[in-house]
């Protein structure tokens, strides 16, 4: 059987190992760290504003299964918080060990702890990864799922020096871009000032270190708003942010905490010092990225040159998927790019046609949307996500914001593409 | 076929060097000016980062360590085997194939001799080498007896080129040729295949030093070794030579480690191309060898890919390279 080798094992390379494996492709997954899901161990926040439609639109496309994976986890369904409607958030300790799970269930060849230094490529074709003892991994389709964040080098650069995140650079070594090591350039996402990279945005404080009260309030209603004195307000810090959706002044004015199993600070980085004057959080305590009194991790900085069916421009047979294949933000657009890059990665080798999904339904249109801007049209400071922004602005404007699921499923009917992604082999969930 | 480069220098105490401080380091793209991160080490040491947290100059160099002699033995004039003590072995304990020394009984640096630690005893803080007396600077060491003071700098790590491909074969099969004093170097890429779990066949050349260098060897290290030639006087490769090549290749072997002059690895490299090896190829450092800590300046030359490099996979860009 022909082999699709899937580098990177956040959220998109999950999605696009068990699109590959459901249409039939035998599947090794290859992942730095000891835990999958990558940044996906800090998220948390999906379904909120256009991010429901896409969820419906993808289990409606027959790649519902993370959803589900995250539905089973949510501890809070259908809140609210500033700028954001029916959102759900799922407990990212939780989460972790359901998707594994569920990649075993498919049998996919997961490969932890093992790091990709570099590739074998020749007349644009890729035939092996090479690992960093020297070995390599031969396959005939590649998906480049790498993301976009780091390495160290950047982090200190772009940012405030390495913040110790979930990305574990020190420990399992730097995200290396398969897409760069083919001779491809990469594109690189900017500030409105220019400068290269967006710190991420957000930060996980420890539960037990929040006053009893703030506590009490994140775990009842999954949000907990708190004003910021006067004097530490800072605006500008929202055009250093990477996410584009919480770059609202109430996030400058206030301390978001969202309830993700831990507590979710909605800001890129907080000094300690100041954050310990906020009446709740006199001893709060950072657990990712653990340096979050200084900075965040710094992404954007690798996104690969894609077309729609998410292949690299310049490779014939690598893919891109997540951050790396559209300068998209969030999870659920990391499942959406990696689901289309596993699929057509199985339809390459099988030398069937690629899908592009139509612009018609939301998911289709984010792809499409982003790479016209960002890619040939080099508007490198804008990225993309259902949950706000400009794009959800033109969803809305395209009447494709919907909530309904039984009309998202008759858009998906009326266009031929329902279980599109669920292919011969199935697996329980 | 990939050719990779990494200092030997880098993650060690003494990094980031000189060369860093310049902004002209040969592992990190953003030292050097470039506007992105391309690391690939697998446990990221951030060199630009620990140089702004060194106030942006380089870290101290290894100091000199006192070591004293207890054990001198001679063969015929030439060859002399010297064990020492140093205060502390601590730095020498996680040792790694090709580790060298800097060795001297003079005050200046100018006579330092890089020497392969080719033996040594943590217990009781000992190391051993072997000096071959040759030139100006080795001939220092003529007269040395016990209980004399010698001043050492190091250790160092590019004496073998190739570390990474050693440090990842096992269960298989490798051939190791040396000729004369290359065999010091080449003492622990065996001692690290075998610990691999592989099948190490030793050819060695015994050069000027007769059946000693064979005797020295068997004894010190209980080692089976078969004796060849690897060139005859027109300086080619001989017959015996080109025809245990042949063997290898049929035998299986996906590692040879060369421990002769650069001519003859030029030479074997060449033959194993015609013959159509493809797999590892290692070697000992020679007269490539520099400092190590940017000072010498030796790496910044076009040979640098070369004198610090511990990973080489491409034959033909090898050949380019030496040519």
């Amino acid at each position: 059987m022909k082999r699709v080798i899937v580098v990177g094992g956040g959220w998109s390379g999950v999605s696009a190992a068990i699109c590959a494996k459901k249409a039939g492709a035998d599947v090794i997954l290859i992942e730095k760290t000891d835990l999958l899901l990558g940044a996906g161990n800090v998220g948390g926040i999906y379904r909120n504003n256009g991010r429901f439609t896409a969820a419906e639109e993808m289990i409606a496309l027959g790649a519902g299964e993370l959803f589900q994976a995250m539905d089973s986890c949510a501890e809070h369904v259908g809140i609210e918080f500033p700028g954001h409607r029916h959102a759900s958030l799922y407990n990212v300790d939780k989460i972790e060990p359901v998707v594994r799970q569920l990649i075993d269930n498919y049998g996919i060849d997961v490969r932890l702890t093992t790091h990709v230094m570099d590739v074998i490529c020749e007349d644009n074709k890729i035939s092996a990864v090479v690992l960093n003892d020297a070995s390599h991994v031969e396959g005939d389709v590649f998906i480049d799922a790498t993301g976009t964040s780091g390495p160290m080098g950047n982090c200190l650069r772009y940012g405030n020096g390495c913040s110790m995140c979930i990305q574990r650079c020190p420990t399992y070594g730097p995200r290396v871009s398969l897409s760069a090591k083919c001779g491809i350039k990469d594109l690189i996402g900017r500030r409105a000032d220019g400068t290269y990279g967006v710190f991420s945005g957000a930060c996980k404080i420890s539960k037990s270190s929040l006053s009893d009260s703030v506590r009490e309030t994140l775990e009842k209603d999954g949000v907990a708003i708190l004003s910021i004195p006067k004097e530490d307000i800072d605006y500008d810090k929202l055009s250093r942010k990477a996410c584009k959706q919480y770059a609202l002044k109430e996030y400058s004015e206030n301390i978001i905490l969202l309830d993700t199993g831990t507590a979710k600070l909605m800001t890129s980085y907080y000094p300690l010092d100041k954050l310990h004057r906020i009446e709740g959080l006199e001893k709060a305590h950072y657990i990712d990225p653990y340096s979050a009194g200084r900075g965040n991790s710094i992404r954007y900085m690798a996104v690969a040159p894609c077309i729609d069916t998410m292949q690299v421009k310049g490779v014939d047979n690598l893919f891109g998927a997540g951050e790396k294949g559209a300068p998209l933000i969030g999870h659920t657009e990391a499942v959406v790019t990696g689901a289309v890059a596993g699929y057509n990665a199985a339809q390459y080798i099988n030398n069937r046609e690629l899908l592009i999904i139509p612009d018609s339904l939301a998911v289709g249109l984010i792809i499409s949307h982003s790479h016209e801007n960002f890619v040939e049209q080099k508007k490198y400071d804008e990225r993309y996500t259902f949950s706000g922004g400009t794009f959800f602005a033109l969803m809305k404007e395209k009447s494709l914001y919907e909530t309904d699921t039984d009309k998202i499923r008759d858009r998906v009917e009326r266009l031929g593409l329902t279980n599109v992604f669920n292919g011969k082999v199935k697996a329980d969930i | 076929m990939k050719y990779y480069t990494k200092c030997s220098n880098y993650a060690s105490d003494t990094c980031p060097c000189e060369l860093a401080e310049e902004g002209k380091c040969i592992v990190c793209s953003m030292n050097r000016g470039e506007s992105t991160c391309d690391c690939t080490d697998t446990v990221s040491y951030c060199i630009e980062q620990e140089l702004i947290n060194n106030g942006g100059k380089a870290k101290a160099h290894r100091p000199d360590i006192e070591g004293k002699i207890t054990y001198v033995r001679e063969f015929r004039d030439e060859l002399k085997f010297i064990r020492f003590v140093v205060p502390d072995i601590t730095p020498f304990m996680n040792r790694d194939v090709g580790t060298y020394v800097f060795m001297r009984l003079n005050s200046s640096t100018f006579y330092d001799v890089p020497l392969s630690v080719m033996y040594d005893d943590i217990n009781v803080n000992t190391l051993a080498v072997l000096i071959k007396i040759r030139g100006v600077k080795t001939s220092k060491f003529k007269d040395l007896k016990v209980g004399d003071r010698i001043t050492l700098r190091g250790p160092y790590y590019n004496g073998v080129m190739g570390r990474r491909d050693i440090a990842g074969f096992n269960n298989s099969k490798a051939y190791v040729f040396c000729k004369g004093i290359g065999f010091m170097p080449s003492i622990h890429v065996i001692e690290d295949l075998r610990r691999n779990n592989n099948e190490v066949k030793i050819y060695i050349d015994s050069g000027d030093f007769d059946n000693r260098l064979i005797y020295l060897i068997k004894k010190l290290y209980d080692m089976e070794v078969n004796e060849f030639k690897a060139c005859d006087e027109s300086g080619d490769l001989t017959e015996e030579y080109r025809d245990i090549l042949g063997e290898m290749l049929s035998d299986g072997c996906k590692l040879i480690h060369m421990g002769l002059s650069n001519y003859l690895i030029k030479k074997s490299i060449r033959e194993l191309e015609r013959i159509g090896y493809n797999s590892r190829i290692t070697f000992i450092n020679n007269a490539k060898l520099c400092c190590g800590e940017g000072v010498c300046g030796a790496c910044t030359k076009d040979m640098v890919l070369i004198i610090r490099c511990i990973y080489v996979r491409s034959n033909s860009r090898l050949m380019k390279l030496k040519n």
